[in-house]
C-alpha cells in the first residue's frame, strides 16, 4: 500500500490548547514529508488553527480535512467525538456547533449533547472513539458515521477496541483506523507531557495518568497506520473514503459584507457617493475644489469596482452614532489616505491638502480589504461597541481574538513548575529575561543560580526553547470587530469572552487577514476623552465653541511652547525622548509634527536616520537623493526615509520588489519579533540596491529601520492623525492651560506622566490649583473662577462606591458630622478624606479630623447626634512641609507644594541648584542635583543608556546614566527617589541634560515619604 | 518586692534559625520568604539586605530585581516550633517556669525568682542565660522587669543592648513609655493609623482614653493602653506546662524483662493515674530504657485507640520488649505519654454488643505490630500511574477500614488475576546477538509459543527514561506469563504471571 493511502484523521496542534504539542505548520510540513496526500486538522473544541494550517498546506500541496474534536457530554462524561466538514454547510453546522458548546461550557470548552450533535449532521462526518456515540448518531449521520478505533500500543487499547466494534458491529457501522495525533515527531512527546502537566496544574512527578502513557501519538506515516491495522486493511482504506467525501476548503467560504440599510430607490454605493458629496461641500464649502473632486471620484470608482461600499457605510455609520451620542472618534491609519474617509467625517486629515495618496490605503493590485481602525474616546468605546453588537446581532457580529502565546519568561516559569523546579528560583531566570525576549540560553539560567549541569536545567532549556510562541490562552483583540451578511458563526465559531458582554471568534487579526475577511476596529484612546471633556470646560466656562476641526490652525505661539519641549500631557510628544527631540527639530508647520510624531520611534532611530533629517533640516547637509528614483518618495522628507510607506516604496523602485513582495515585507514586519522572518529580506534588499549603485552602508540603514518598523513603525497617514490630535492638545495647554489641565486630570489614567507631574506643571503654567475639600470639590477636578479644583477622585481608597454616596449628597454639608450622616461613607472613606485634609473647612486640622471621623464612623445613621467625648484630645499641628507629605500620601499630588521644595533652602545651602538654574548652566558645566525621579528608561535603541527624569518645584531635569554609572550605583538607580547626581551639563540644540558621574542618596535630613509615583523602564 | 519576670527575645527568629541552618547564606543579602514563590513577601532581612534598600514586604521577584544576590528560603512552621520545643526545653535549666509566646516566635518569659543566690543576681542570671544562646549561635536581648508586658517591651526597646535589669517600677514605667510602637510588634495597620496622629511611643498612647481608643481604633489599641497602663502591671506569668511522664530507676540495674515489666507496671499506673487527672486518653506512650553502658534504648507504643486500660498497655510493652536484646542491663525507665481528648466512645460504659468487632481487630493487629514493628502491617493503595510497580503502594495500616458492600456479579468467565512479582525478574534472550527477538523462558513445553503484545509503557524521561514493551506470553504448557523488553537497555524481565 502506497504511503498516502491512509489519512490520519484525528489530529490536534498546539491550538488544542495545552494538549498539542505541535505547530498546524508543523503537522502540515510533516505531513508533506510523510507524502500523505491529505490530513485533517480537528483541534478540541474549536477551529483556532484552521487558517494557518490552511495556508501552509496550500504552499505545501497537502490537502487539508477541516473538522474538530468536540465533547459530548454522555451521562455527566466527556467523550471526544472527531466532525469533519464535507461541504460548506457542514462547516457552518460544525461552526454553529462549536458556538452553542462554547457558549455553556466553561471558558474554551465546549459542551454538546448527543442530541445536538444529530441535529447537525447535515454534511459532516463523525467518528467516534467511543462506543456509546454510536447508537445516539447512528440515523441522523447514517453513512456518514465511522467506529474510530485507536491504536497506541497501550494496554487498554484492547478491550477498548472490543467493545468499540462490538458495537459498530451490533449497528452495522462502518470502521476507519485512526491514531490520536498530538505531535508531528515523537521528539516532541515531553512537550506534550509539560503541556498536560500545566493544563491540569500539576508537576510531571505528581502527573500519573494526567501524561499520556507513551509515544505514540506522532503524525503516522500510511506505512505506520497501516502496519498498526494490519489485521484490518479495510479500516485504512477506510480513512481514504472519508477524506474523499470531504471536500470543503476554507477558499470555499462565501464571505459577505454586511448590508446597511439605506433609503429607498437608492443603491448602496449610489447613497454611499451622495453622503461623500454631502460631506464635501461640509469639509470645503459648496465649491469643492477640482482636485478634490477629481480624487473623490477616483476613490469612488475603485470602491464600487471592488463592491466595498457597504464597508465605508458601515463606518460612517458607526461615526455617525459616535457623533449622535455625543462621543469623540477620529479614523487613523491608512484610512487617513483616503478622501472618501475624510468627507464622511471618519478620518480628520485631509488627504488631498496632504498629498497622501490613496493607492496605500486601498488598491487594485492587492486586492485586500481596507482595515479603517477607529479611535473613541476610551471611557465610552464599549457605548459604540455594545452599539455594533445590537445593530448586526450576535451572530453577525463578534470581536476578533487575539492568541496569546508563550514567550520566554511565561515559558520558564510554566515549564519550569512542570518540571517541579522552586518558584523562587524560576522568577530569577524569568527576571533576567525581558518581556518579550525570545532567545534563552544556558547562561541565563546559571547566572539566575541554576545548576547548568543539572538535568532539569538541561530539561528547562529545551523545552522552554520548544514552548516559545505555543498559543496558551485566547483573548481578545482590543476593538477588531468581524461582521458578516451571513452569521458569522458560519463561518468560524464564536465564543463568548471573560470580559461581560462580549463575544469572540476563534481566529486572530492575522488569520482574519489571511481569509480576506472585513475588519473593523473601534480603539479606545484616552486622549480623545481628555480633549472631550476639555472643550466642554471651554463651553461652560469661557462659552469657546471648539471641536478637532475648528482649532486654530497653524498657531505660532502653539508652535513655540512645543519647540521649546514644553509638551507635559500634549499627545504622542510628551515623552522624554520627544521633549528632547523638539528643540532640535523646532516644528513650525502641521507637517513638522507629523514628522516629529514619526521619528522618535524604533524604526527611524534604528536606521540611523534621524540625525541626518536633523541635519538637513538646519542646513548642516544639502540635501540629496539615494537614487533619482527616490526623488520623488523622498522629497517631503529631505531625502531621508522617515515613514513606513517610504521604506516599502523605496523597495519597489529600488530593489525591484513585486507588489506582492512589498506586501509580504509589510507582513513580516509585524510578525518578526515572534518569528524572524524579516531576515530573508536582508538578502534581497542589500544586493538589489547595490545592482542599482545605492551604496551598501544605506541599504544596510533600510534595513534596520525596517526591522525597527517591526517594532513600531508610523506611516505617514497615521502619523498625520496623531499629528493632529497633539496639535489640538498643545494648543489647549498653550492658551487654555487651567481647562486643559483639569481634562488631563479628569481623564485618568492616561498618557505619560502621573497627576502630580501634570498638577505642578500646571503650577508653573500659572494655573492656581486648590485643594481638595468636600465642600467645593466635586468627584472630577472642576474649574473654579479660572482655578483648577482638585476632585474627589484623587483620594486614596475612593471608589465608584464612594462616588455614587458623594453624587448623591451633594454639599454643602454643615459640618463634619453632617457629612458623615448626609453620604454613610465608610470608616475607610472618611479616614482617607480626612487624611488628604478633605475636611479643613470645618475648621478641623488633619489630625483632628482624623479622631473626630473615626469617633463618629459606625454612627452615622444614630438617630440622635453624638454626645460630645470624655474629654478633648489635642495633636500636634501639621506644618506645611508635612501636610505637603500628607498630600503626597493620600493623594499622589499637592495643591500645597511640592514635595522638593522643603529641602531647597538647605540644598541651596550646599550649592545644590533647582532645575530651572541646571537649564541655565553653560555647556561642560560640572554640578549636582537632587530631584524627585518620575521616569526611568531604557530604551532598546540606546545600547544600554538609562535616561532619567528628575523633577524638582522649578521643572525637570533630563538626566543620562551611562552603562557603567548605572551598573555602579545600580540599587540607588533603581530604588532612590530623591535621588542625588554629580554630573556634567550637555547643552546642544536647546536641549540640556546632565550627565551622571555618580548617584548618590541626599541625605536630606528627613524622611522622604512623598514620592510621586515613577514612570520605569518602559 | 514583686515577682521578677524576664522576657527572652530572639529577634528574627526565623531568620537566625535560616541562617544557623543555612550557614552559606550568611554572607551577602538573605531573606526569609513566606513561601516558595516569587510573589512571596520577604518577612525577614539581614543587616546586608537591609542595606542593599530591601524592606519586609516586599516581593521576593521584585526584590530579586533590585538584588539579584540576594538569597531566601523558606522556614517553615514545623521548624519554628521544632526550634521553640528546643528554647523552652534548654532554658529550663536556668528556671524551672519557662513559657513561650504564643504568638510571637522567638519570644519566651522565664521566671527567675528566687535563683539570684544561685547566680549571684538577677543580672548575672539573664547575663548567663543571653551568653548560653549566645553559644548556641542565637542572638539574644534577655529583660527582666515587673511584669511579662513590660519586659516584653523593655527586650524589644533594649535591643542591641543584650541585657536589661531594672531597678524598681519606677524605673520600668519611664523606661516603657519611651519604647516606640514599632518595635513591639503591634500591627503594621494599628501602627501606622496611630502615627498618623502622631502617636509613635508607648506613653503617647496611654495618654489617650482607652475607651476612646477602642471605639476608633479597636480592640488592640485600648489593649495595649491597658496593658501599658499602671493597673494592669504587672501580669503574673501563665503556668507552665509538664509532660505527663514517669520516671523509675532500677537498682541494681537488671536486664530480666519479667522483673522490668513488674516495675513498668507500677511506673504505668502512676503515669495513668495523671492522664486521668487530666481528663485525657493515653495515645502512644514513649518507652526510655536508659542502660548501664550509657546507651538509651527507645520505643514508641500505640495502642489500636486512645485508652486508659493499663492491662492493655501493659501487654502491648511486653510483645514490643519480646522481640527485643537491650544488651545491657537498664538502670533508669521513662515513660511518657502522648494523649488527646477522649471521645465518647471510648469511654462509653456499655458499648453495645456487635457482630463485627472492629476494635478487637484494631487490637489484634496493634498486637501484630507491637510484635513485628510497625511496617509489619500494611495494606495497598492504587495510584495514578502508568508503570505497573508504580500503580501502587505498600502502606501501614494505621486502622482497620470499615468493609464495604459491592455487588458481586457473576462472572461469565472465571476472572484470570495478574500476580505482580515484586522486582521484574531478568529473563535471558533467546538469541543474545539479537536481544529484541525475544525472551528465553525454558526449554520443552515451558517454550513460549505465542506472544501478545507489544503495549508500550515509556516515560520518566525527567529523571530516567523508561521505555518497556509488555507482552502476554503464552508457553507450550500453557502458562501465561507477563513479560517486558527492557529497550534502553536492550533486556527482557519477567514481571509477573497470570492465573
Amino acid at each position: 500500500m502506497a504511503s498516502h493511502d491512509a489519512v490520519p484523521l484525528w489530529v490536534k496542534s498546539n491550538y488544542s490548547f495545552l494538549e498539542g504539542a505541535s505547530h498546524p505548520e508543523e503537522l502540515v510540513d510533516r505531513a508533506a514529508e510523510l507524502g500523505l496526500g491529505a490530513m485533517a486538522l480537528t483541534d478540541r473544541d474549536g477551529v483556532y488553527g484552521v487558517v494557518r494550517a490552511h495556508v501552509r498546506a496550500r504552499e505545501r500541496r497537502v490537502r487539508l480535512l477541516l473538522g474538530a474534536e468536540l465533547g459530548v457530554s454522555l451521562g455527566g462524561e466527556r467523550r471526544p467525538l472527531v466532525l469533519l466538514a464535507r461541504a460548506r454547510g457542514g462547516w457552518a453546522s460544525l461552526c454553529r456547533l462549536i458556538s452553542a458548546g462554547q457558549r455553556r461550557g466553561d471558558k474554551g470548552e465546549a459542551c454538546v449533547s448527543a442530541e445536538e450533535v444529530a441535529g447537525a449532521a447535515s454534511e459532516l462526518v463523525a467518528l467516534s472513539p467511543h462506543p456509546e456515540l454510536l447508537a445516539p448518531l447512528r440515523d441522523a449521520y447514517g453513512p456518514d458515521l465511522f467506529a474510530l478505533p485507536v491504536r497506541h500500543l497501550e494496554a487498554g487499547d484492547v478491550v477498548r477496541e472490543a467493545s468499540l466494534r462490538a458495537e459498530a458491529r451490533r449497528l452495522d457501522v462502518p470502521v476507519v483506523a485512526g491514531l490520536e495525533v498530538l505531535y508531528h515527531e515523537r521528539s516532541r512527546r515531553p512537550l506534550a507531557d509539560v503541556l498536560a502537566c500545566i493544563r491540569h496544574g500539576c508537576t510531571l512527578a505528581e502527573a500519573g495518568t494526567r501524561i499520556r502513557a507513551n509515544d505514540q501519538h506522532a503524525l503516522p506515516s500510511g506505512a505506520l497506520l497501516s502496519e498498526r491495522f494490519r489485521d484490518d486493511p479495510d479500516a485504512v482504506r477506510r480513512t481514504v473514503e472519508v477524506a474523499e467525501r470531504c471536500r470543503f476548503s476554507l477558499d470555499d467560504l462565501d464571505y459577505r459584507y454586511p448590508a446597511e440599510s439605506i433609503p429607498d430607490g437608492h443603491t448602496e454605493q449610489g447613497w454611499l457617493e451622495r453622503l461623500t458629496m454631502e460631506g464635501a461641500r461640509t469639509r470645503y464649502g459648496d465649491d469643492v475644489p477640482d482636485d478634490v473632486r477629481a480624487q473623490l471620484e477616483r476613490e469612488l470608482a475603485l470602491i464600487r469596482e471592488l463592491g466595498y461600499g457597504g464597508y465605508f457605510l458601515t463606518m460612517h455609520e458607526i461615526v455617525r452614532y459616535c457623533r449622535e451620542h455625543d462621543i469623540l472618534c477620529q479614523g487613523r491609519g491608512s484610512a487617513a489616505n483616503s478622501a472618501v474617509c475624510y468627507c464622511l467625517g471618519i478620518t480628520a486629515i485631509d488627504p488631498v491638502r496632504m498629498e497622501l495618496l490613496f493607492e496605500r490605503f486601498l488598491s487594485r493590485e492587492r486586492a485586500e480589504p481596507p482595515d479603517i481602525d477607529l479611535d473613541i474616546e476610551h471611557e465610552r468605546r464599549e457605548e459604540v461597541i455594545q452599539h455594533v453588537y445590537a445593530k448586526y446581532g450576535r451572530r453577525h457580529a463578534a470581536m476578533v481574538a487575539n492568541v496569546i502565546r508563550y514567550r520566554a519568561r511565561s515559558a520558564v516559569r510554566d515549564v519550569g513548575k512542570a518540571l517541579g523546579i522552586p518558584q523562587t528560583d524560576l522568577d530569577g531566570v524569568a527576571r533576567l529575561l525581558g518581556h518579550w525576549a525570545s532567545r534563552i540560553d544556558l547562561e541565563a539560567m546559571a547566572s539566575a543560580g541554576l545548576d547548568p549541569e543539572a538535568p532539569a536545567t538541561g530539561h528547562l532549556l529545551r523545552l522552554t526553547v520548544e514552548i516559545l510562541d505555543f498559543p496558551r490562552h485566547l483573548s481578545i483583540h482590543p476593538g477588531g470587530f468581524l461582521l458578516g451578511r451571513e452569521p458569522v458563526d458560519t463561518i468560524v465559531p464564536i465564543e463568548p469572552a471573560t470580559m461581560e458582554g462580549r463575544t469572540v471568534i476563534q481566529w486572530d487579526k492575522q488569520d482574519v487577514e489571511d481569509m480576506g475577511l472585513f475588519k473593523v476596529d473601534l480603539l479606545g484612546l484616552g486622549c480623545l476623552t481628555a480633549v472631550h471633556r476639555c472643550f466642554d470646560l471651554l463651553r461652560e466656562h469661557e462659552g469657546l465653541d471648539l471641536e478637532v476641526a475648528t482649532v486654530p490652525p497653524e498657531d505660532a505661539a502653539t508652535y513655540e511652547m512645543v519647540s521649546r519641549g514644553d509638551t507635559v500631557g500634549v499627545f504622542q510628544i510628551e515623552s522624554r525622548a520627544q521633549m528632547a527631540m523638539l528643540p532640535r527639530l523646532r516644528p513650525r508647520t502641521f507637517y513638522d509634527l507629523v514628522i516629529e510624531v514619526a521619528i522618535v520611534r524604533p524604526g527611524p532611530i534604528q536606521g540611523d536616520m534621524v540625525h541626518p533629517y536633523l541635519r538637513r533640516r538646519q542646513g548642516k547637509e544639502a540635501v540629496s537623493y539615494p537614487h533619482p528614483a527616490l526623488a520623488r518618495v523622498l522629497d517631503k522628507t529631505l531625502g531621508v526615509p522617515i515613514f513606513q510607506e517610504q521604506v516599502m516604496k523605496l523597495a519597489v523602485l529600488v530593489a525591484d520588489y513585486t507588489p506582492g513582495e512589498a506586501d509580504q515585507l509589510r507582513r513580516d514586519m509585524g510578525a518578526w519579533r515572534a518569528r524572524g522572518d524579516l531576515e530573508r529580506h536582508r538578502d534581497k534588499l542589500v544586493s538589489r540596491m547595490g545592482a542599482r549603485g545605492i551604496p551598501a552602508e544605506f541599504a544596510e540603514r533600510v534595513v534596520s529601520q525596517i526591522q525597527g518598523f517591526g517594532e513600531y513603525g508610523f506611516p505617514e497617514s497615521h502619523a498625520a492623525s496623531f499629528a493632529l490630535l497633539a496639535y489640538v492638545t498643545a494648543w489647549l495647554k498653550r492658551h487654555h492651560p487651567a481647562a486643559f489641565a483639569c481634562a488631563m486630570l479628569d481623564s485618568q489614567p492616561l498618557g505619560f506622566y502621573a497627576p502630580s507631574t501634570l498638577v505642578e506643571d500646571a503650577k508653573r503654567h500659572g494655573v492656581r490649583v486648590l485643594p481638595i475639600d468636600v465642600q467645593r470639590s466635586r468627584w472630577d477636578c472642576t474649574l473654579e473662577d479660572g482655578a483648577l479644583r482638585m476632585g474627589l477622585r484623587y483620594v486614596k481608597g475612593l471608589g465608584e462606591r464612594e462616588r455614587e454616596r458623594l453624587l448623591a449628597s451633594p454639599p454643602p454639608y454643615g459640618g463634619l458630622e453632617a457629612f458623615v450622616r448626609a453620604t454613610r461613607l465608610s470608616r475607610r472613606a472618611l479616614v482617607s478624606l480626612a487624611e488628604a485634609g478633605a475636611f479643613e473647612s470645618f475648621g478641623l486640622d488633619r489630625r483632628r479630623a482624623l479622631w473626630t471621623v473615626r469617633g463618629l464612623a459606625g454612627h452615622a445613621a444614630d438617630p440622635l447626634p453624638s454626645a460630645p467625648g470624655p474629654r478633648p484630645v489635642a495633636f500636634a499641628g501639621l506644618g506645611h512641609d508635612e501636610s505637603v507629605v500628607w498630600d503626597y500620601r493620600s493623594s499622589q499630588h499637592s495643591a500645597r507644594g511640592h514635595p522638593m521644595s522643603r529641602f531647597r533652602e538647605a540644598l541651596r545651602a550646599r550649592g545644590v541648584p533647582d532645575a530651572a538654574t541646571v537649564d541655565r548652566l553653560p555647556d561642560g558645566r560640572r554640578t549636582d542635583y537632587v530631584g524627585m525621579v518620575i521616569c526611568r528608561q531604557r530604551p532598546g535603541t540606546a545600547t544600554g543608556v538609562t535616561f532619567f527624569t528628575l523633577e524638582d518645584e522649578t521643572g525637570f531635569v533630563n538626566l543620562v546614566v551611562w552603562r557603567d554609572v548605572f551598573e555602579r550605583h545600580a540599587l540607588l538607580a533603581k530604588t532612590a527617589s530623591p535621588l542625588g547626581v554629580s554630573g556634567t551639563i550637555q547643552r546642544a540644540d536647546g536641549v540640556t541634560h546632565l550627565i551622571a558621574a555618580s548617584l548618590w542618596a541626599p541625605d536630606l535630613g528627613g524622611p522622604a515619604e512623598a514620592q510621586p509615583p515613577s514612570r520605569d523602564f518602559h | 518586692m514583686k515577682r521578677r519576670v524576664a522576657c527572652i527575645d530572639l529577634p528574627e527568629l526565623p531568620l537566625q534559625l535560616l541562617l544557623r541552618d543555612r550557614p552559606a547564606m550568611r554572607r551577602g543579602p538573605a531573606a526569609v520568604v513566606a513561601d516558595d514563590r516569587p510573589e512571596a513577601p520577604l518577612v525577614h532581612l539581614n543587616a546586608d539586605a537591609r542595606r542593599a534598600r530591601l524592606r519586609t514586604g516586599m516581593r521576593y521577584g521584585a526584590a530579586r530585581d533590585l538584588v539579584p544576590t540576594l538569597r531566601a528560603g523558606v522556614v517553615p512552621e514545623e521548624r519554628l516550633q521544632e526550634a521553640m520545643a528546643e528554647l523552652v526545653s534548654a532554658l529550663q535549666t536556668f528556671s524551672p517556669r519557662v513559657e513561650p509566646d504564643a504568638e510571637r516566635p522567638g519570644v519566651l518569659w522565664a521566671d527567675p525568682s528566687g535563683l539570684e543566690r544561685i547566680y549571684g543576681g538577677v543580672r548575672t542570671w539573664a547575663r548567663s542565660v543571653r551568653a548560653y544562646l549566645r553559644a548556641r549561635d542565637l542572638r539574644s536581648t534577655v529583660a527582666v522587669g515587673f511584669g511579662r508586658f513590660s519586659s516584653f517591651c523593655l527586650a524589644r526597646g533594649a535591643a542591641g543592648a543584650g541585657v536589661l535589669v531594672v531597678r524598681d517600677e519606677a524605673e520600668e514605667r519611664a523606661l516603657l513609655e519611651a519604647v516606640r510602637l514599632d518595635a513591639i510588634g503591634v500591627s503594621p495597620g494599628l501602627r501606622d493609623e496611630l502615627g498618623l496622629l502622631g502617636v509613635h511611643r508607648v506613653g503617647d498612647l496611654v495618654g489617650l482614653p482607652s475607651s476612646a481608643l477602642r471605639a476608633r481604633f479597636g480592640a488592640e489599641a485600648s489593649r495595649l493602653s491597658e496593658l501599658a497602663s499602671d493597673e494592669q502591671l504587672p501580669v503574673q506569668p501563665s503556668p507552665f506546662g509538664e509532660p505527663t511522664k514517669v520516671a523509675l530507676e532500677i537498682d541494681p540495674p537488671d536486664a530480666d524483662h519479667a522483673r522490668l515489666l513488674f516495675g513498668i507496671k507500677g511506673a504505668l499506673h502512676e503515669l495513668l493515674r495523671q492522664v486521668s487527672a487530666e481528663a485525657r486518653s493515653v495515645l502512644a506512650l514513649r518507652l526510655e530504657l536508659a542502660l548501664e553502658s550509657g546507651q538509651v534504648h527507645t520505643e514508641r507504643i500505640e495502642p489500636a485507640a486512645p485508652t486508659r486500660d493499663a492491662m492493655l498497655l501493659l501487654d502491648l510493652v511486653r510483645l514490643r520488649l519480646g522481640d527485643v536484646a537491650l544488651g545491657a542491663p537498664v538502670s533508669a525507665v521513662s515513660l511518657e505519654a502522648e494523649t488527646t481528648a477522649p471521645s465518647g466512645e471510648q469511654l462509653a460504659l456499655f458499648p453495645s454488643e456487635q457482630r463485627r468487632d472492629r476494635p478487637a481487630a484494631g487490637r489484634a493487629l496493634a498486637r501484630v505490630r507491637a510484635a513485628f514493628g510497625p511496617r509489619s502491617v500494611t495494606r495497598a493503595r492504587l495510584r495514578d500511574a502508568h508503570l505497573p510497580e508504580a500503580g501502587f503502594a505498600w502502606e501501614p495500616l494505621a486502622e482497620l477500614p470499615r468493609p464495604r458492600r459491592a455487588p458481586v456479579p457473576a462472572p461469565e468467565a472465571p476472572p484470570l488475576v495478574r500476580r505482580v512479582l515484586p522486582r521484574p525478574r531478568p529473563l535471558p534472550a533467546r538469541d543474545a546477538a539479537r536481544p529484541d527477538a525475544g525472551p528465553f523462558v525454558g526449554d520443552g513445553d515451558r517454550a513460549l509459543v505465542r506472544l501478545y503484545g507489544p503495549y508500550r509503557v515509556s516515560g520518566g524521561w525527567w529523571v530516567r527514561t523508561v521505555e518497556r514493551d509488555y507482552y502476554y506470553a503464552e508457553t507450550g504448557r500453557g502458562d501465561l506469563l507477563w513479560l517486558f523488553y527492557d529497550r534502553p537497555r536492550h533486556k527482557w524481565f519477567l514481571h509477573g504471571v497470570v492465573d
